[in-house]
């Protein structure tokens, strides 16, 4: 809708409800009227946050695109390996990731958690991850170099004492070595990975580990989702189902595990975790927009 | 990348020399509050060891106002009780100041006592300072 002057009384005319004009900016010297009128096509939409509908019992939101509408911080913080300068990588107008312009290689110094609270930083940068704009479905994501990067969050607040779901976007990029991406705890009790023997899906506890059995991970992009239960899920197949209780508590990392060994050697695009375990519905709507994301197809 | 296991004495020493390492890069002066502070990780062997996980091929550049600062306070003490050549200090500011706008592999300049100190994740292992069990 246009926002009229009136020259002939020298007052703004606010638009009417119904009151939609397309055209160029016009002026009208009969009757005095200024009128900016912007094209249909050139409207911007509010922006719609894809994942708005979950956020209750999110713990963590790790996304390389804005998932809520309500956040509005940025999603990366950039280390330019040229000068080591850094700064915040933000959203634009659709969501996506703010193109990241470094002189040398970009590093990522903070994951910020899209809850807006217990962002994942990394002040050490031997183990920052790097960044890449292009990873899985062209979108950006962080590449974990095998060596000892990783993000760790110790926060008391992040509380998974009522059970967990976990839902991540990866692509390993390498065989034959244990890779730790995610773990729950400071030593191995709680941690899913891939084996070095057959490169299937492991999920571990103190006492037991479960296999995902001929579950070749390979190196194409993965949507892994798990909870609390011992159940994992790979592309929305149910890969492992015991009824081994995980622990719930500890150091909640990213690309390593709780020994700080068997690192993560491939991209991670996406990390987000509630607070408990999710019903199949909520589970299936969930990984059906991060499918949806990242190009994937599920099950 | 190499990653070598570099003797330090103690955690805290360990995590200064990590930080005055970074300085040479990102003075603290030109940091923002929420940007890197460090460049190795500690690592706690099961003796109870700090060891500083140093990646022989990382490089920095070397910022314009870098000074050997902490470092020098750091090796001080080695100095002090004849492990290292009394102008290790000297030598290092020197080589700092000439590198300044330049870029640097932080262990190329690391003194010999400590390159000959380091070990690798195998011997680490090997020696029983580190237990890697799947």
């Amino acid at each position: 809708m246009p926002l009229n002057m009136n020259l002939r009384t020298g007052g703004i005319e606010f638009p009417r409800i119904g009151d939609v004009r397309v055209g160029p900016l016009s002026f009208n010297p009969g009757s005095g009227e200024l009128g900016l009128r912007i094209p249909a096509s050139q409207g911007v939409a509010p922006f719609v946050g894809p994942l708005d509908a979950y956020t209750a019992g999110l713990q963590v939101a790790l996304l390389p695109f804005r998932g809520f509408t309500s956040y509005e911080g940025a999603g990366l913080r950039i280390r330019d390996d040229n000068d080591n300068s850094e700064a915040d990588a933000g959203f634009v107008g659709d969501g996506s990731l703010a193109a990241v312009s470094t002189v040398g290689s970009p590093w990522v110094r903070t994951w910020y958690n899209q809850t807006g609270s217990n962002n994942f930083g990394q002040a050490t940068a031997g183990q920052q991850p790097g960044f890449d704009a292009t990873t899985i479905n062209n979108k950006p994501g962080l590449v974990f170099t095998g060596a000892d990067d990783q993000f760790v969050q110790s926060a008391s607040s992040l509380d998974f004492s009522a059970g967990m779901t976990l839902y991540t976007v990866l692509r390993f990029g390498a065989a034959g070595a244990w890779q730790t991406f995610w773990s729950l705890s400071t030593s191995t009790d709680t941690r899913l990975r891939k084996m070095a023997s057959d490169n299937s899906l492991q999920y571990t506890t103190s006492t037991a580990d479960y296999f995902a059995g001929n579950s070749d991970l390979g190196t194409s992009p993965l949507l892994i989702t798990a909870d609390t239960s011992k159940k994992a899920w790979l592309n929305g197949a149910l890969g492992i189902d015991v009824t081994a209780n995980a622990a719930n508590s500890g150091a909640f990392r990213v690309g390593l595990d709780g020994n700080g060994f068997w690192p993560m050697n491939g991209e991670i695009c996406a990390v987000l975790a509630y607070n408990a375990a999710h019903n199949d519905a909520t589970r299936q709507a969930i990984e059906a927009i991060l499918a949806a994301q990242f190009g994937i197809t599920l099950a | 990348m190499m990653k070598l296991y570099v003797p330090t004495s103690g955690s805290t020493v360990c995590e200064q020399l990590s930080e005055a390492l970074w300085s040479l890069s990102r003075p603290p002066q030109v940091r923002a509050i929420l940007d890197t502070t460090r460049m190795f990780p500690p690592f706690v062997a099961t003796n109870g060891s700090v060891w500083l996980v140093v990646d022989t091929e990382f490089g920095i550049p070397v910022h314009a106002q870098a000074e050997l600062g902490g470092i020098a306070d750091i090796l001080q003490p080695w100095i002090n009780g004849g492990m290292l050549p009394a102008n290790t200090n000297t030598e290092l500011a020197a080589l700092v100041e000439s590198l300044r706008g330049s870029r640097l592999v932080v262990w190329d300049a690391f003194p010999a006592l400590f390159k000959g100190q380091a070990k690798t994740h195998e011997q680490m292992i090997d020696e029983g300072f580190l237990i890697q069990t799947p």
